[in-house]
């Protein structure tokens, strides 16, 4: 018996796959020489040597991350129908305490007095937008000339996740939709929309329709990386913007 | 149960599977991965994908099984992709040297690990199914969409290799 032979064999009998035939003939090998028995001693330390692997705790804040990402998963199962695994909400008014909404523009008043000089022209700043627009945009934002107001619109790429951040000044309302063809496209996250926003997930379309003042943040995953996307923002029926995100490099970059 | 519970909308009930296998997972991840960065990612997307798929999951399997195949595929994707970085992380890529380091060591598992990680990320992943998790060649081929006899091949090289490159770092087995 060769030495190829006889570790294969070492092997199945650690495993417990080893047939009767097999068995008698490798303990004959192993009678038969010191060199056999050698091997046979590696073999068993190497396999009990990878038992004694110890687990790894895990990270405590994956935990967090998990809950956060799977946040932005229910948000999206919510919102979307094709989902249904999320029992239906109640609309926000029924269940908001009657001073909320007071409350709420009180908070946004102010969050807009602080916010407003850091926005300065209404650009996301770069600081948000990891990877930017990529090479249509030329790494800077893409402002969207709507009919009330204005926004703009930030796409980054890696391989994992897709993101688009719309940032919206006026109160129109906007359809932002994302399209791979033959994907099966999934929403990783979805912030800064309220009850009135709807989401829709259709296999390799994502369609977010929004409409008031704010940043949303939209997470695309299960995009092939190898392949381009279409964007596409229409505002009262008319496409304001259509962008197309290239596929990624083998690298992984944009 | 659990599984069900979450179909009917009980978001509690997934809180509780991720309670229940965020270990399991991240600990297969990151001995594929060998990053405890990528490791969570890996985690992390597994979960959001078993969630958003889970009217698609087969009651007839066990959840952990699916789950596995979902975080292990997700692991060996960034592998691949990260094939050509330099991914290793610190903390176990640090651990190499020499066999005169090795001999004063004396952290076996930590040679291991090494070893383990200048695996290809395939045969690496056979070796921690198979090893760290006790799965059985049909199993590992189901997870990772080869033949059970790809498995049991992978597997033999693998072993060697290791075998091979813990004796080259003074280690024996």
């Amino acid at each position: 018996m060769n030495r190829e032979r006889l570790e294969a064999l070492l092997w199945e009998r650690i495993d417990a796959t080893i047939s009767g035939r097999d068995l008698s003939e490798l303990e004959t090998a192993l009678a038969a020489g010191a060199e056999s028995r050698r091997l046979e001693r590696e073999v068993a330390a190497l396999a009990g040597r990878l038992t004694e692997l110890r687990p790894v705790a895990p990270p405590a804040e994956l935990r967090a991350r998990i809950d956060q990402a799977l946040a932005g998963a229910t948000a999206v199962a919510g919102a979307a129908k094709s989902l249904g695994t999320v029992a239906p909400r109640r609309p926000w008014s029924d269940r908001a305490p009657r001073w909320l909404p007071l409350a709420a523009c009180l908070l946004v008043g102010i969050a807009v007095g602080v916010m407003l000089p850091m926005v300065g022209d209404l650009t996301v700043p770069e600081s948000q937008v990891a990877g930017t627009m990529g090479a249509a945009a030329g790494g800077t934002p893409v402002t969207l000339d709507l009919g009330n107001g204005r926004g703009t619109v930030a796409i980054s790429r890696d391989a994992f996740e897709t993101r688009v951040d719309l940032l919206l000044e006026g109160d129109e309302e906007i359809i932002l939709s994302v399209r791979q063809a033959g994907a099966s496209l999934a929403v990783s996250r979805l912030d800064g929309t309220d009850h009135s926003s709807t989401l829709a997930v259709d296999g390799g379309s994502v369609s977010l329709s929004t409409r008031g003042p704010g940043l949303r943040r939209l997470g695309i995953s299960d995009a092939s990386p190898a392949t381009a996307l279409r964007l596409e923002v229409t505002a009262g029926g008319t496409v304001v913007l259509e962008h197309r995100v290239e596929a990624l490099s083998e690298e992984g970059g944009s | 149960m659990l599984v069900a519970a979450c179909l009917a909308g009980d978001r509690s009930a997934f809180d509780e599977l991720v309670d229940r296998y965020q270990g399991p997972l991240f600990n297969a991840a990151y001995r594929i991965t060998g990053s405890v960065d990528d490791a969570m990612d890996a985690t992390q997307t597994a979960f959001v994908k078993a969630f958003e798929k889970l009217r698609t999951f087969d009651p007839r399997y066990r959840f952990f099984s699916w789950i596995y195949r979902i975080v292990v595929n997700q692991s060996l994707n960034i592998v691949d992709r990260r094939r050509d970085e330099s991914a290793l992380e610190p903390e176990l890529a640090a651990h190499g040297g020499s066999p005169e380091i090795a001999a004063d060591d004396h952290d076996r598992a930590r040679m291991l690990e090494r070893a383990l990680l200048e695996l290809s990320p395939e045969h690496r992943a056979v070796v921690v199914l198979k090893h760290l998790d006790g799965f059985s060649y049909q199993e590992i081929g189901d997870m990772l969409g080869v033949p059970e006899k790809t498995v049991k091949s992978r597997l033999f090289d693998a072993r060697k290799r290791l075998r091979r490159i813990l004796e080259k770092r003074g280690v024996t087995p």
